[in-house]
Parts: C-alpha cells; sequence; structure tokens
C-alpha cells in the first residue's frame, strides 16, 4: 500500500484505486462470463451512460452547487450530432461522440456563461428555458433532426452493438476518475467555497466565474457523449426524447436518489432509476412520473443524502465511524471523529434540491 | 515610506445616493490606517470598491502605482489586497482548517501559491496557531464563538499572503479580553509585513493601534491624522456628537 501511495497523485487515497481497478474488472468481464439476452445488454450499458451523465450533472449541482433542470439540451445536441456524423460519414464511433460532445459543451458555455453569474433559483428557471427552447428548435429543425419522426442509424445487433457495453464502461470509468479529482483535488475545495459564498470565495482570490464555466464545459462534454453513445445503442432517435424534460429531470432525480454533491452517490442513482424506469413503465406506464415524484418527496424529506446518505446511516448502525477528517501537524493528532453526529457531512447539499421540489 | 496604495477621488454612487464621494487616500508599507466614521459614512462601501466587491463609479485605485481600479475582487486578491468581512462570512460546511486551505490555494500570485495539499496543510495550520485556533483546525466555523470566527477571517485572509489586509470591524462585538487578544493579533500581523486598513467603531482599539486615522462622514473624508489631531478636530466631534442648535 505504501509503494502505492508514493506512485498516486495527491487525491487519490490507495482504497480507492484498489476498489476502482476491482468493480473495473469485474464489470469489464461481466458480459464474457455471462451471457446476457439482449434486454439486459441494453439496461447495463444504458446505465453505465446515465451514470456517466448523471455524475456530470452532479458536478455542476452538487459539486458548486447550480442546479440544472436544462442537462437534456446538451444530451440532445451531442446525440443527435454524433448521430448525423454517423450518418454522413465514415467515422469511428467514439470520434463523432467526441465532436459530439464537444459541440454540446460548447453551447453549454455559449448559455451558461451569462446565466451561471445567476444564483439559486434564478439559475435554475433560466436552465428550464434554454432547454424547452432548444427542444422547440430541434423539432423544427426537421432537416437535421428529422423533426418529431426523429432519426435512424444502420446500426444493426450484432458484435458492433454488443461492444458497445465496453465503450459506455470505459466513458463510465473516464468519469468516475474525473468525479474523484474534481473532487478531492485542490479544485474540489474552490468548488465547495464557491457554493457556500460565492462573493466570499471571491474575496480570498477563488476566480469563480473561471471555474462555474468550466465545470459547466466539463459537464456538458459529458452529457454530449452519453448522448452520442445513447444514440448510437439505441439506433433511433427523436427530439421530444432526447431534448424533453423529463430527460433534463431524469439526470436531476438519479443524482438526488443517489445523494446530491456525493462522488458516487449519482452511479448508485443511476442504476437505480434505470431499473425501477424498466419496472414502472411496464408495469404503470400512466403513473410512473408520479411515481418519480413521490420518490423524490420521500428521500428530500427522510434521506437527503440520498442512498449514499441512507447506506451511510447503515454503516453506522454496524459501527462506522467516518473520519470527517484527519489531520496530523508534526506529532499532534486533530481528528474530528469525537462527536460524529454533532459534525455535518461536508458534502451535504439539500437546499437547492429541496427548493426546487416544493417548486 | 512609500505609497503601497493609493487612492485618487475614489467614488461610489448608488443612483443619487454618494456613498463615496471623491476621497483620497493612501497607506504606506508597514502601516496601520484607522479608518473611522459615523454609521452610514461609508467605510464598508469604500473597503468594497477597494477589495474589488463592487466597481468603483469613479476614480483611480492604485497598488505600488500601477492601476488596478474595475479589476474583480479575485484578481485584486492575487495582486495582494485581502478584506475580510464585518459580518463573518465563513465556509460553513468546510472545516476550519479547509477554510484557511481555500486561501492557500487560490490567494496571491500564481508561483506563491500552495500547489499540494500537504503545503496548504502546513500553511493552514502554521496560520492557525498564529491566530490560536490550531487546536480547533479539524472542526467547523459553526462551533466557533464570534471571536474565533473573526480569528478565521483574519487567517483565511492571511493565507492569502496579502501585502494589505482590509479588516473591517474585527474587534467590534468581543468582550474586553477578546479584545485585548485581538488588538494584539492585529500587532502581530503587521509585523509580519502587512499593511493594514481598519475599519473600527472601538475607539479604543483604533486609536490605540494606528499610525494614522483617517475620518469619513456622508462619504466624505472630513479629518486625517494621529490619533490625537483626530479626536480633537471639532468637525469630527460635530460628525459622531451632532451639532449644537
Amino acid at each position: 500500500m505504501r509503494q502505492l501511495t508514493r506512485w498516486l497523485p495527491e487525491w487519490a487515497s490507495p482504497w480507492a484505486v484498489v476498489a476502482f481497478v476491482f468493480g473495473f474488472a469485474v464489470l469489464y468481464s461481466l458480459p464474457l462470463v455471462i451471457s446476457f439476452d439482449s434486454y439486459t445488454h441494453g439496461i447495463i450499458t444504458q446505465a453505465f451512460v446515465f451514470a456517466a451523465a448523471a455524475m456530470a450533472w452532479n458536478w455542476l449541482g452538487g459539486y458548486v452547487g447550480q442546479i440544472s433542470f436544462g442537462h437534456a439540451a446538451m444530451f440532445g445536441v451531442g446525440g443527435f450530432l454524433s448521430a448525423r456524423l454517423l450518418l454522413t460519414t465514415s467515422f469511428p464511433f467514439w470520434i463523432a461522440w467526441i465532436v459530439g460532445g464537444l459541440a454540446a459543451a460548447s453551447y453549454a458555455l455559449l448559455w451558461g456563461h451569462p446565466t451561471l453569474r445567476l444564483r439559486g433559483p434564478y439559475f435554475a428557471i433560466a436552465t428550464i428555458g434554454v432547454s424547452e427552447a432548444t427542444r422547440l428548435i430541434a423539432t423544427y429543425w426537421g432537416d437535421f433532426t428529422g423533426g418529431s419522426s426523429g432519426i435512424s442509424l444502420p446500426i444493426s445487433e450484432g458484435t458492433a452493438k454488443f461492444s458497445l457495453y465496453w465503450y459506455a464502461l470505459y466513458f463510465m470509468a473516464f468519469v468516475v476518475l474525473l468525479s474523484y479529482y474534481l473532487r478531492k483535488s485542490r479544485i474540489g475545495l474552490g468548488l465547495l467555497a464557491i457554493k457556500e459564498d460565492v462573493d466570499a470565495a471571491q474575496d480570498v482570490g477563488v476566480s469563480a466565474n473561471y471555474y462555474q464555466d468550466a465545470v459547466l464545459f466539463l459537464s456538458g462534454l459529458v452529457v454530449g457523449v452519453a448522448g452520442g453513445i445513447y444514440a448510437s445503442y439505441f439506433v433511433f432517435i427523436e427530439p421530444g426524447d432526447m431534448f424533453g424534460f423529463e430527460r433534463s429531470i431524469s439526470f436531476l432525480l438519479m443524482g438526488v436518489i443517489g445523494g446530491v454533491g456525493t462522488i458516487l452517490g449519482p452511479v448508485l442513482g443511476a442504476f437505480v432509476f434505470v431499473i425501477l424506469q424498466e419496472y414502472l413503465i411496464a408495469s404503470y406506464p400512466d403513473l410512473y412520473l408520479g411515481l418519480y415524484g413521490t420518490l423524490l418527496i420521500v428521500v428530500i424529506l427522510f434521506e437527503p443524502l440520498g442512498l449514499s446518505g441512507l447506506l451511510l446511516r447503515i454503516a453506522r448502525l454496524f459501527g462506522y465511524r467516518p473520519r470527517v477528517l484527519d489531520i496530523t501537524v508534526g506529532d499532534t493528532k486533530l481528528t474530528a471523529m469525537e462527536e460524529p453526529e454533532a459534525v455535518e457531512p461536508p458534502e451535504s447539499d439539500v437546499e437547492p434540491a429541496r427548493k426546487e421540489a416544493k417548486a | 515610506m512609500s505609497r503601497l496604495l493609493e487612492g485618487e477621488k475614489v467614488s461610489k454612487h448608488f443612483g443619487g445616493l454618494k456613498a463615496v464621494d471623491a476621497v483620497d487616500f493612501y497607506l504606506s508599507e508597514g502601516e496601520i490606517l484607522g479608518l473611522i466614521g459615523p454609521n452610514g459614512a461609508g467605510k464598508t462601501t469604500l473597503f468594497s470598491v477597494v477589495a474589488g466587491s463592487i466597481p468603483p463609479s469613479a476614480g483611480l485605485l492604485l497598488l505600488d502605482g500601477k492601476q488596478m481600479s474595475g479589476w474583480n475582487a479575485h484578481r485584486i486578491v492575487h495582486a495582494g489586497v485581502c478584506r475580510t468581512h464585518q459580518i463573518v462570512r465563513p465556509f460553513a460546511r468546510l472545516s476550519i482548517l479547509e477554510n484557511v486551505m481555500v486561501g492557500a490555494f487560490y490567494g496571491g500570485k500564481r508561483a506563491k501559491r500552495a500547489k499540494t495539499m500537504r503545503r496548504a496543510h502546513e500553511q493552514g495550520i502554521e496560520l492557525l496557531d498564529f491566530v490560536g485556533l490550531r487546536e480547533r483546525a479539524a472542526r467547523f466555523p459553526s462551533e466557533l464563538t464570534l471571536a474565533g470566527r473573526k480569528k478565521l477571517e483574519v487567517a483565511r485572509a492571511l493565507a492569502t499572503r496579502p501585502r494589505v489586509l482590509l479588516l473591517d470591524e474585527v474587534v467590534a462585538g468581543l468582550n474586553p479580553v477578546e479584545s485585548q487578544k485581538m488588538v494584539e493579533l492585529i500587532r502581530g500581523v503587521r509585523d509580519r509585513g502587512v499593511s493594514i486598513i481598519m475599519i473600527e467603531h472601538v475607539m479604543k482599539a483604533v486609536m490605540g493601534l494606528s499610525d494614522r486615522v483617517m475620518v469619513l462622514d456622508y462619504g466624505k473624508k472630513i479629518a486625517e491624522g494621529n490619533a490625537e489631531q483626530v479626536a480633537a478636530n471639532p468637525e469630527v466631534v460635530a460628525a459622531y456628537l451632532g451639532q449644537e442648535a
């Protein structure tokens, strides 16, 4: 372990790296060991893609504290642009996705640069306007998006589609690393400062505008690529689905279910969301949105940190005491462990979500 | 003594209200300048303008003779001017040490900033030791008394390696023992080579500490000089106690 620590950057703890490598190996070999039917294969691939998108939503909503109701705009831009590229050029998948992602990120910056100066609910409201406008433009721009009948990609069932599982896994793994980096490095501290008090952060030298723009750009990039992979896997896309308000809400829900502001919560949230969605749509096609609403209310009322908070609570029952901070200076060791109940977990951010839920 | 920070005809208007009206001031290297005046005189507004929290309506701000008016707050911090807040604004969900580390990571010239967690840690602990909060490094700001939070504001500002520190009422609201400690702390800050402008209502503190005192009233500078001169100035007395009818 000590050897490993020396080679790692400061923000990566050795145990996290071991867990990451192990998890990656298991997920990588899963389809080789068990033969999935195409339905299960689709659900898991979808969960990987949405996990990445939910983490990207969480960078903005959880790390910086700017709740977005408009991430479908970037999902759609990335999805449609990469689908068009795959239709008209002979680019390999990954180039089309990255081009789509970059376009989505630039688009995010275009409307985000002015609107990120708004705080609290005002930014959230602006994102609703942007995503709805984008949806309308996409629906009426039939030459590019196929209008309300959408477009289909010539990707048939088979090895190409089967390999998308691993592409989605690489993508998710990369986003997990980025999530860790954005939280645990010095940048993470700056983002938390911005979330706590943007003016005070600027008064100690944090360039809040720059960091917020940068996080939105990265977030848009990841969501755009997610849209591209989604389009490639599901072959048929149409604007109402890709750009829809429900799509935006789904990213928010994954974040909230998993735990807003936590590092891996959104991954958990995405898996739960995808499974729930498949089950609920199949069983109660008319009710499922209402059930999501109920779920949101339950989470926010009883466990604001979502599943992450629930897991932490269960772990506490078994005697686990999280180390909030562990500082060693010279010979003195300072810890904040003595009264864990009295110490709020630093990553909790419930207020914005709570406001939105009421609205 | 060379002039480190200088303001020429600095003004801030809010609509028709002249909160700060053509104020000239300067701060020399190693000096403590007291800034006093009745409530609403424009002291904090002047601070906000100097720190870049709000842009000036008119006038020039010079640091080392270089123009810096109209810069963003973070850029002014990078240049070496940092403020504290009258109503303390700690990052509530960051530990006390992390609060200070933010300053160490992001303040001052790029080359001098902490690059690694370890370095920021050390600098944070050193500063918390300096202000007397070292034992509480792993705690959260909400667990501190007002005096503690004001010390945290000072430590966080010092972490940005300022050449000029703007202290906004760091003594006000403290009990006599705490006030005495804070006054010693401010002297200690100056001894570290930081020049200070302090707004203060506690006359004993500001008169005892300041090399020079400047008085604002209705946004205008009405007096300037050492503590005795200012206290004897009839205009200052009138501003504080009111004119005889």
